[in-house]
């Protein structure tokens, strides 16, 4: 078992091999073949997955369970004293979030080997997916955190090549230039924090090895940099460190991308943009989690924005009509919710639903991804409608995404409650309400997708296709994770959910099972009477709209990136033209009239020629002369020679 | 009265060196002004020999042993008649094409 976590770094190098053999493959006809390509693929995320599940069990095993820790690493850069280490760094967290990448992206690629395979592009497609599996294990598993940016870069850049990956679409491309431009937005944060960090370890710590920010040592550096800044400078790094996790999972002001992001193929949406790049902004928050926790005030900066955006796109989510926004959204909301768990102390429960959330978020994409399909690429819930008698197993497994997600039954139910109870503990009551509401609302918008999707009549044109057999089975495996998870991990939960990290734990003994679970309840009967009886849906015209816009803010950015964008480049345009190429005008006008005044001097004639050449002849040589006696001159003075 | 005198009648280096000089010029000025291309051949003798002059005016007042100045002179002439010869038939080929003595016709230095 111990091979397993000692050879773990083979995982991140393997998708690479695999990804540089598919793109290259191809034009040095090696590899051609769309099965040996999917094989390839396949094998390489299995071989992932069996050392992830090896390396957790040896885990288990070890003797110090909550504070396992492996690491291994190979000086990458040196420049005096100062050593930037490549390697990797396993620990609980890392292990989990190893399971959780491995098995989702294993499940995803089986998938899409069966739904992409009429593309014509699909070697590139799974070249890209092994890019983004080789960029998500190195961020999981980079034992600093500037190796964490480069990875994290990575899977911005694979996450852009997937959503534009029908780049003939101008929605698809544009949409993959916004989720790119808000990463960088973030990104830029990020490093930005990186650097501060770096340079209060190395100027002030005792040991320069901190100023690389291994995560080996994080809560010495949490400790270290707490003392030397005071308060304001301390909350602006962890602001602009959070800036990068914000952006990447889409948090509030960063948050409109996310929906965009939809335009890609929908297994990219179940693989990246529900289950595991969006969750690299949580996780990175749980890596640095003891240098946050160190600031009340970062913690409810954290909370805060969190609950934002959970109740913002939870709202948006209940009055959209495409299948996948809706998702997209109500992904938006559960990342806010793992936010305002983490802000608010919700530690472990954070990071389960984190866990549980990629599973059953996945499962609810590939499952819109089988509607797609069996419709011909219809995305409207309008158009849908008793699809439960064309596609049985997708409306069962739909249906236990809804019950989880829900947190009514299944793995969302302990991962809510777990968030929910710990909310209560620390006192947190605004947070709990925000909490509820969007409970609530999840619970509503979810059941109204279920039933206008998969209940009622028919109201499409085309008659659904039939699914098969692959299809199915993948989204049954996770449907058997989503109901199981909750149930394995309550077994031996505070053994291995502690994430090597301690809090101190609340004896407050509070029960808020029955809250909960009616709040839930309310939702998913009013989506029932509403979308499933003859009762019509109440429509508050503003209330709707608002939502439906998205409170406007896409307009915003666009006003703000588009018009003003476009007056101030204007501005600048007229410098550019007028004053700086006015310039240039100027000099070369300088030059053409003394050149025209030269040019009066070339007569042609050979007289003109000769008088200008004596001419010349003897002001050179006056010049000599003077010079020559000035020289004689001054050598006499100086009494030099002469 | 008789320092001036002197000046002017006894003949020194200065005098020879000044009547070159006015020759020289007189040769420029003319190939200046000429608009006769043959006027112009006449003037470049002109400074021909103004250069001439100079040589064997320091030779006969530096150089009494060796004559360098007047053998280079000697060269010198028999250089210039050569120069005269090809600018003559020079000369005359444009004569052919033009059709014409004056120098207002000879701008083809623009080209």
């Amino acid at each position: 078992m111990e091979f397993f976590v000692n050879n773990i770094y083979t995982i991140i190098l393997f998708p690479l091999w695999v990804f540089l053999l598919i793109i290259l493959g191809r034009f040095l006809n090696v590899v051609q073949s769309r099965r040996v390509i999917a094989l390839i693929t396949l094998a390489s995320t299995a071989y992932g997955m069996v050392f992830a599940i090896g390396s957790f069990l040896y885990m288990l095993t070890a003797s110090n369970v909550p504070n396992f820790a492996y690491e291994s690493s190979y000086p990458f850069l040196k420049i005096a004293d100062y050593s930037l280490n490549f390697g990797v760094y396993v620990d609980n967290l890392s292990l989990i979030m190893l399971l959780v990448v491995s098995v989702i992206s294993f499940v995803v690629q089986l998938y899409s080997s069966n739904y992409m395979w009429q593309d014509k592009s699909f070697p590139r497609f799974f070249g890209y997916l092994n890019l983004f599996n080789f960029s998500m294990l190195g961020l999981v598993l980079s034992s600093n955190l500037f190796q964490t940016y480069v990875f994290w870069e990575l899977v911005g850049v694979s996450s852009y090549l997937l959503i534009g990956f029908w780049y003939k679409k101008l929605s698809a491309s544009q949409a993959a230039k916004k989720a790119f431009i808000m990463n960088r937005i973030g990104d830029f944060g990020l490093l930005a924090g990186t650097i501060i960090v770096s340079y209060f370890m190395y100027q002030y710590s005792d040991a320069t090895s901190l100023a690389t920010i291994p995560f080996a040592n994080i809560s010495d550096i949490g400790t270290y940099l707490y003392s030397y800044t005071n308060d304001t400078i301390f909350a602006i790094i962890c602001v602009l460190l959070l800036f990068g996790s914000f952006a990447k999972s889409a948090q509030f002001p960063l948050h409109t991308w996310l929906a965009d992001a939809m335009e890609g193929p929908t297994p990219v949406s179940a693989l990246i943009h529900s289950a595991t790049m969006v969750a690299a902004g949580v996780y990175l928050i749980a890596r640095l989690y003891p240098i946050y926790a160190l600031s009340d005030w970062v913690m409810n900066f954290i909370a805060i924005i969190g609950l934002i955006t959970a109740l913002i796109c939870a709202y948006f989510a209940i009055t959209q009509n495409d299948l996948k926004r809706i998702l997209a959204y109500s992904t938006n909301s559960q990342l806010g919710l793992m936010f305002l768990a983490l802000g608010a102390g919700a530690y472990t429960g954070g990071l389960f639903h984190l866990v549980t959330h990629a599973f059953f978020k996945s499962m609810l994409f590939l499952c819109s991804g089988i509607v797609i399909h069996s419709l011909l690429n219809q995305q409207d819930i309008r158009y849908m409608g008793g699809l439960r008698k064309h596609l049985p197993t997708t409306a069962i497994c739909y249906l236990i995404g809804c019950f989880s997600i829900s947190g009514l039954l299944f793995s969302g139910f302990y991962s809510k409650e777990m968030i929910i109870k710990s909310l209560l503990e620390n006192n947190h009551y605004i947070f709990a309400i925000g909490f509820l509401l969007v409970a609530l609302m999840t619970a509503f918008y979810m059941f109204r997708s279920y039933f206008v999707v998969f209940e009622g009549e028919y109201r499409g044109e085309n008659p659904p296709h039939k699914t098969n057999f692959i299809l199915n089975f993948c989204i049954s495996v996770l449907a058997i994770f989503t109901v199981l998870l909750g149930y394995l991990t309550h077994v031996n939960f505070e053994k291995f959910v502690q994430f090597g990290f301690n809090i101190t734990q609340s004896t407050k003994n509070v029960n808020p099972l029955f809250i909960s679970l009616s709040v839930a309840l309310i939702g998913l009967l009013l989506a029932f009477v509403f979308y499933n009886t003859k009762v019509k849906a109440i429509k508050l015209p503003i209330l709707y709209k608002l939502s439906y816009n998205r409170f406007y803010i896409d307009n915003l950015y666009d006003f703000i990136s588009g018009k003003m964008y476009y007056v101030v480049s204007r501005l600048c345009a007229f410098f550019d033209k007028h004053f700086v190429d006015g310039l240039v005008i100027l000099s070369a006008l300088g030059v053409r009239s003394v050149s025209w005044v030269l040019s009066k001097f070339q007569t042609g004639n050979f007289q003109s020629y000769l008088a200008y050449s004596v001419v010349f002849l003897a002001i050179v040589f006056a010049g000599l002369m003077f010079a020559y006696t000035m020289i004689i001159q001054y050598s006499l003075l100086s009494g030099v020679g002469g | 009265m008789t320092d001036t005198i002197n000046l002017i009648f006894d003949i020194g280096l200065y005098h020879y060196l000044f009547l070159a000089l006015v020759l020289f010029l007189i040769g420029f000025f003319g190939a200046i002004v000429s608009k006769n291309i043959l006027k112009v051949l006449i003037s470049v003798e002109f400074m021909l020999t103004a250069v001439n002059i100079n040589f064997i005016a320091f030779a006969s007042f530096f150089d009494n042993i060796h004559l360098q100045g007047f053998v280079f002179s000697l060269f010198y002439i028999a250089v210039g008649a050569v120069e005269i010869a090809i600018a003559l038939a020079i000369f005359y080929l444009m004569f052919q094409s033009k059709q014409s003595v004056n120098t207002e016709d000879y701008n083809g230095g623009k080209e």
